[in-house]
Formats: C-alpha cells, structure tokens, sequence
C-alpha cells in the first residue's frame, strides 16, 4: 500500500513537471534535439533555468528558422542566462535570471544588473528588469534607464507604477514622442504620486495610481 | 487610381490622427493598421507594376502562373514547416492585449479568419496551446491567459498560417530569428 502510494507521488510530480516544463519532445529535429538536451543537461549543472533554453528552441522552431540557427541562438541564450545569474546574486526567483538574460540581449550591462539586485536585495527584480529591458528597446540608453527606474524605486514604487511607466512610455514613444522626453514625462508623473506635495501638473494623462 | 486617392485619403486622415491624444487606441490602430497594409501591399504593387508597365497579356501570364504556384505551395504546406505568412492587408485586423484581472485578455478583430491562436514565451510557442474562441455575433476572437508578472512576447497566428503582430501593442525585435512580435507588460496580478 504504502509503495502504491509513492508511486502515485511519483507520478503525480512527473506529470505536474510535464505540465508546467516545456518538453524537449516537441522538437521535431532529433539531431537538434539532442544538441538543445546537451544545452539543457550544461545550464542543470550550471544551476541556471533550462526552460528558457527549450523555449527559445521551440520559438526557432515555429519561425521556420534551421537547426543551426535555432542551435546558435540556444547555446547564446545559455550564456545569457549564466551571466544574468551571476549579476544578480542572491537570485531569489528563476524569473529574474530569464529577465536578466533578456536585459543582457538589449544591452544593459552587468554593471545596470547589479544595481538593480541592490535596490532590491529581498524583492524580485523581474519587473524591474523587465521595465528597463522594454525602455531600452523603445530608444532610451541603458545607463539613463536604469537610473530612473532606480531611482523610482529607491522612492518607494510599486511594481504596478514601475509596469505603468513601461506602458506609459511605449504609448508615448508610438504616438511620435521623443523616447527621453517621454521617459521623463512619466518618471516625474510617478514621482509626483510618491513625494507627498510635489506639483501634480506633470502627471500621466490617464496614469494608474 | 481610386485606390491611390482613397490612400491619399487616409494618409492624410492619420496625419490628422497621430498628435491627438489616443481617446480610442483601438480605432486608430486599426485605421493604422488597414493604412499601412495598403501602401505595403504586395498584391497592389504587383497590380500597379502590371498595369503601369506590362502588356495585358503577359500580365496575365503571371497571374495565371502566381495561382498555380501558389496552389502547389499550399497543397504542399506541411503543418511541421509551416512558414507564416506577414499579416494581409486585405482582412482588417485590430488586436489588443489587455490586463484584465484573471490574466491578460488577448483580441484580434478578423471577420474572416476560421481559426485565430496566440503564441508567446508563456506556452511554449505553441499554435495550439492557446486559441481564440470567436465572440458571437461579431468578428473578434478572444482569450484569456494567466500569465506571470514581467514582459512577454507573443503574437497571433491567424488560419494556422498567417504570423500577425499587435499593431496596438509595441513591437519586440527578433535577433535572433527575425520575426518580431509585440510585447506586454503584466504587473502583479495579472496571473
């Protein structure tokens, strides 16, 4: 009775595990199958996540890009991945490391990676990454838009005021706005929100609270 | 040349639209949207090239040759090497990603689509893993995902074939294998 039970825990995790891991099994390639398992075993031993490097396999995949290619990118994004985890100790979630790996792809340095982990030392830095990541993407340099989301987070915003002033910002910068006169716009906006007194006049039209 | 002056027309229309504050995102994207794809149609350019330059007769060669090619590809498509297609510009498309409280609710507006799916870094990249369901009585198809909090990349597949990005959503550059998609930022409580 009792092994019936552990093997019914067994098959419950396996199953769980199948369900919330992408499966190597859905690359269709065998030979690029075998060279993405590689990557996978490498980041395991590692100690960085390996979902990623499947994902970004599947990704390739779906975009009819070849297996080199898909190969390139994977072994790419595992490095990624190494480096982001060693900037970011402590890693408190597995999140930030693909957040990280992705920041590293836009051009933030360690160096940004870094002050952010030390702005919040016991907080998931995921969206915080993932704000400057999309703020860089949109035309802001990675030095400036590191600082002004430090610098909102150091003043106490929330993670929902950081997410608004990455929509805010990508709105503004489709709409035709300079990418630093709408960063600026905004990061002031949220900051008249934090600092009790300061001049509402600059808030984000339509801004969350 | 009537299609030339109706593109006239809504060049000059978003001209007018673009410094206004965007007081309805979703009209303006798709009045974008049908816009841009009309001055980057292939279809229109290859007419205007036929028309403009070409005998009638060898224009109608090249169609007739354009057909049967385009016959024997989508015969031979093969669902495992599927290469998608850019978003036509002959079905109107608006789509928006909302974070609602359950998850982020994707739309697509495509009237004549007969299957719509969003793929992204959250399933896999799977065309299968998250279709739209069409809304009764109306051209939009819609789903909604849980998703973690952070920055995400997706885009829709319409037909199984067609790779459509959001024009309502700001575009993610694809260096790595050149297809972009677009991007949503999900604070927490978005799961």
């Amino acid at each position: 009775m009792m092994r019936l039970g552990w093997l019914g825990c067994c098959a419950a995790a396996l199953l769980g595990a199948q369900e919330s891991e992408p499966s190597l099994a859905a690359i269709r390639d065998a030979a690029l199958r075998r060279v993405i398992a590689a990557e996978v075993v490498a980041a395991e031993e590692r100690g960085t996540p390996s979902a990623p490097l499947i994902e970004k396999a599947l990704e390739g995949q779906l975009k009819g890009a070849n297996a080199a290619r898909i190969g390139e990118a994977v072994h790419a994004l595992a490095l990624r991945l190494a480096a982001a985890r060693d900037h970011l100790r402590p890693v408190l979630e597995l999140d930030e490391v693909k957040v990280g790996a992705d920041a590293l792809s836009a051009g933030l340095g360690p160096a940004d990676l870094k002050k952010l982990r030390a702005a919040w030392p016991n907080r998931s830095v995921a969206m915080p990454l993932g704000v400057v990541t999309e703020l860089v993407t949109r035309g802001v340099t990675p030095p400036r838009a590191t600082k002004m989301v430090l610098d909102l987070m150091k003043r106490g915003a929330t993670v929902s005021h950081l997410a608004s002033l990455g929509s805010e910002v990508q709105r503004d910068v489709s709409t035709g706005r300079a990418p630093d006169a709408a960063l600026d716009l905004r990061v002031r906006g949220i900051m008249s929100l934090l600092t009790p007194g300061a001049t509402a006049v600059l808030a984000p039209r339509g801004g969350k609270p | 040349m009537r299609e030339g002056r109706e593109d006239d027309i809504l060049m000059r229309a978003v001209a007018v639209l673009r410094p206004l504050p965007a007081r309805h995102p979703r009209v303006i994207a798709r009045i974008l949207a049908t816009t841009a794809g009309r001055s980057r149609s292939w279809a229109g350019r290859l007419q205007r090239w036929m028309t403009a330059s070409v005998p009638r007769p060898l224009a109608a060669a090249v169609a007739g040759l354009t057909l049967v090619a385009g016959y024997v590809v989508g015969v031979r498509r093969d669902e495992s090497t599927a290469e998608f297609a850019a978003v036509s510009a002959s079905t109107p498309v608006r789509t928006v990603a909302n974070v609602a409280g359950q998850g982020v609710q994707f739309v697509l507006d495509a009237p004549s689509a007969r299957s719509v799916a969003v793929v992204g870094d959250f399933n896999e990249w799977s065309a299968t893993a998250s279709p739209l369901v069409r809304e009764p009585g109306s051209g939009a198809w819609t789903t909604t995902v849980a998703l973690p909090p952070g920055r995400h990349v997706y885009a829709f597949i319409v037909d199984g074939v067609r790779w459509t990005m959001d024009p309502h959503a700001p575009l993610a550059p694809d260096a790595d294998f050149g297809r972009a998609g677009s991007v949503v930022l999900v604070p927490e409580g978005g799961r």
